[in-house]
């Protein structure tokens, strides 16, 4: 009888034994885990480990965030850029975010008059000099790259920030900057009258001064800091008169010699009948021959004439809308340096407002806006 | 002359005092209803073996031959007086008779010879006695003394004396009772033990089982010699397994009297809480095991809390990771805090666990190992 009390009580407290131990070892996975992947936070060694806009923080390693740059700012948000293209964007590259209706990355509502923009480059803030290329109804913000893209890579853009208490005008314009591949300008020659350029603030490729250069007949104006391909040029310019004898606004190759090979641009010929003139080659075959047409339905105005140069591609465009688009040129453009070139000859001229160059290829880079976040200093 | 003399004896002894001839006879009277009542007491205790027949003196008592000389007033007490107490010893001792411990050898003529003859010589009372066949001779001496009339008794060929004072009341009886059976039959001086206490409890009296309580709670343990008794009560242990330290005490009976012990057994616990000898076999929980319980349980309760802060500062990252405003140096302390205390949690739940299921399962055991060593 003792013995079965015994087993008894053995069973009995192997029982609730086994039930102190199971229960406690449930609670006892206590893991601090929260629930945050889904936000971007993830495990990290390095910074690679993490998308774009996000640094590894030491310590934690959690990919996030940078510390908020400047508490007067009470909203920020990202751009991000992807380059789609089969080629580096380098470092300093400006990449356009237009603002604005039609194809705007931002609404107009999204970005205040106090608006600026900085780079976190894992350690420190900066504020980022831009140039904005302002339209009727939309503007463009040139944002020079900070870092290089690899080909079908994504990194940061920038931080917009702004929503500041007091308000006012916080961005930072700063056309040497954002396009600071082209630094040199300043010493550019200037072919045919060099006081036009006295007063160039060292705006890189921008037209300085009071804002407008004419060029008339029989002048050629070169920009001699000359980029490879691939390479793109935009004229902010206005065609006056409509008696043109051989205009030109694009790439060029030489400084002296006119319509030398290899070059790329437009050519605008009477009544401003335009046609593309592409020759990557001195024995490169006729292009396609084209019918001369209008370049826009108001020519008068002022247009922004750009023409990308990227290998054996070529595209011209007239405020963003496609003039001519050429592939599959053989030869292609090489490493020749490509200057910007505006020629006028005929009994009309060429108001240019501005210039500027960007190694931007073919495929442009596509940017991107992450959500608004707002400041929250109960943090 | 025999015969006179005989009658003077009872005149005289009625004329003394009618109290004192009377209470021999009460009180063997009385004796004599009690022992078919004892009798009947002992008969219903075997029938229902609550009382052991053990418990009853061991030898039959001897029956002796007695004889009592006549009482010699010594100072103030005249012969008369002499002459009514011996008549009323002689009746206590006819009580003795009655009862078959005693034989009294009749008086002789010479008897009062005898007083002068041997008065300078103990040892010729030895003599005398041996002559007549006496196991025990008796004489006495009535003289005055604090509070009334000392009796006292010589036997031979003991050299004993036993004596005893007569006040006149109605207790008389019972001194002279007592003195009889001091001088002829001590054995016969006995009384009741009555013990008091729980239904079952088991009474030993000098070491032999007597009996058991019955369900009124007592026992009577009748015939006990008059003097200190060893009683010893125990009780079984109950259902519940609850042990109770045996009542060990020590009584006195005496003669004709009932004395009551009553017996109050106290758990094994509590004698121990008392700081008694039994401290040292409480069976409580082990002290390891109160140890390890109440350590593991404050670790355990530690845990809890590291949890649920650590909870707490989750909820806070996930939240500030949801509005995208976690970020770091600022929040560095928030995820650190949060991960020490997890993992702190971790390590008193995993100890704490360990040591309260520990506590807990050697408190059991040792509950059943003290259960199953209980006798």
């Amino acid at each position: 009888m003792k013995g079965l009390h015994a087993r008894r009580a053995l069973v009995r407290s192997a029982v609730v034994g086994a039930g102190l131990v199971g229960a406690l070892l449930v609670p006892s996975a206590c893991l601090f885990l929260p629930e945050i992947v889904d936000d971007g936070y993830v495990a990290c060694v390095t910074d690679a480990d993490c998308e774009a806009g996000r640094v590894c923080a030491a310590n934690v390693n959690l990919c996030a965030p940078p510390p908020w740059n400047d508490d007067a700012f009470t909203e920020r948000r990202l751009l991000v850029v992807d380059n789609p293209s089969d080629v580096e964007l380098p470092a300093g590259a400006a990449v356009p975010v237009r603002v604005g209706e039609p194809g705007g990355v931002l609404s107009l509502d999204d970005v205040e008059a106090d608006a600026r923009f900085a780079d976190f480059d894992g350690g420190a803030w900066r504020v980022v000099g831009v140039y904005r290329d302002l339209f009727r109804d939309h503007f463009d913000v040139w944002i020079p790259l900070s870092r290089p893209v690899p080909p079908g890579g994504r990194d940061a853009l920038a931080w917009m920030e702004h929503r500041t208490k007091e308000g006012g005008v916080r961005v930072v314009e700063d056309p040497a900057t954002a396009f600071s591949l082209f630094d040199d300008c300043d010493d550019f020659p200037i072919d045919g009258d060099e006081r036009r350029f006295v007063d160039a603030p060292g705006a890189a490729a921008l037209v300085p001064g009071d804002g407008t250069i004419d060029v008339v007949d029989n002048v050629k104006v070169v920009w001699s800091a000359g980029v490879p391909s691939p390479a793109s040029v935009t004229f902010r310019a206005r065609v006056n008169g409509l008696t043109c004898d051989e205009v030109f606004l694009g790439f060029t190759s030489s400084a002296n010699a006119s319509f030398s090979p290899p070059s790329a641009g437009f050519f605008i010929d009477q009544d401003l009948q335009a046609t593309a003139d592409v020759y990557a080659d001195p024995n490169q075959p006729a292009q396609p021959a084209v019918a001369p047409r209008l370049f826009a339905e108001v020519p008068g105005d002022l247009h922004r004439f750009t023409v990308s140069v990227d290998g054996a591609r070529v595209r011209l465009l007239v405020d963003d809308t496609l003039f001519e688009e050429l592939d599959g040129i053989d030869p292609a453009f090489a490493d020749t340096p490509l200057l910007p070139t505006v020629q006028v000859g005929g009994t009309c001229s060429v108001t240019v407002d501005a210039v500027w160059v960007t190694p931007l290829p073919y495929e442009r880079p596509k940017v991107s806006a992450s959500d608004a976040v707002p400041l929250n200093i109960t943090y | 002359m025999r015969v006179a003399r005989a009658l003077v004896v009872v005149v005289t002894g009625f004329g003394v005092s009618s109290a004192w001839a009377a209470a021999p006879r009460a009180a063997a009277h009385a004796a004599s209803r009690a022992s078919p009542a004892t009798e009947a007491a002992d008969g219903d205790a075997a029938d229902s073996s609550a009382v052991d027949d053990r418990a009853v003196d061991e030898a039959p008592e001897p029956r002796r031959a007695v004889t009592l000389l006549p009482l010699v007033g010594a100072r103030r007490v005249t012969a008369k007086q002499a002459r009514g107490i011996t008549a009323q010893v002689r009746s206590a001792v006819d009580v003795l008779v009655g009862e078959g411990v005693a034989r009294l050898l009749p008086t002789t003529s010479a008897d009062d010879g005898v007083l002068r003859k041997c008065a300078a010589d103990a040892a010729c009372f030895d003599d005398v006695a041996r002559a007549r066949g006496a196991d025990r001779l008796a004489r006495g001496v009535v003289a005055p003394g604090d509070g009334g009339l000392v009796v006292t008794l010589t036997l031979s060929p003991e050299a004993r004396v036993v004596t005893t004072t007569l006040d006149g009341s109605a207790g008389d009886a019972a001194r002279l009772d007592r003195l009889v059976r001091e001088a002829f039959a001590e054995d016969t001086l006995r009384g009741t033990l009555r013990v008091e206490g729980q239904q079952g409890d088991v009474v030993e009296v000098d070491g032999r089982r007597v009996g058991a309580l019955t369900a009124e709670g007592t026992v009577d343990v009748p015939r006990l010699r008059e003097g200190t008794h060893a009683l010893r009560v125990t009780r079984p242990d109950t259902k519940n397994g609850t042990a109770y330290d045996p009542y060990a005490h020590d009584v006195v009976v005496r003669h004709a009297e009932t004395t009551t012990a009553k017996a109050l057994l106290l758990p094994r616990e509590s004698t121990g809480a008392l700081g008694g000898e039994a401290a040292s076999t409480t069976t409580g929980p082990p002290v390891a095991a109160v140890v390890s319980t109440v350590a593991g349980g404050v670790m355990v309760a530690g845990a809890v809390t590291c949890g649920v802060f650590s909870l707490l500062d989750s909820n806070e990252v996930a939240k500030r990771a949801n509005d995208q405003q976690l970020v770091f140096p600022r929040d560095e302390e928030l995820v650190t805090r949060g991960t020490t205390l997890a993992i702190v949690a971790d390590v008193l739940y995993g100890v704490g666990g360990l040591a309260l299921a520990g506590g807990v399962t050697l408190w059991v055991t040792s509950s059943s190992t003290a259960t199953e060593e209980a006798p």
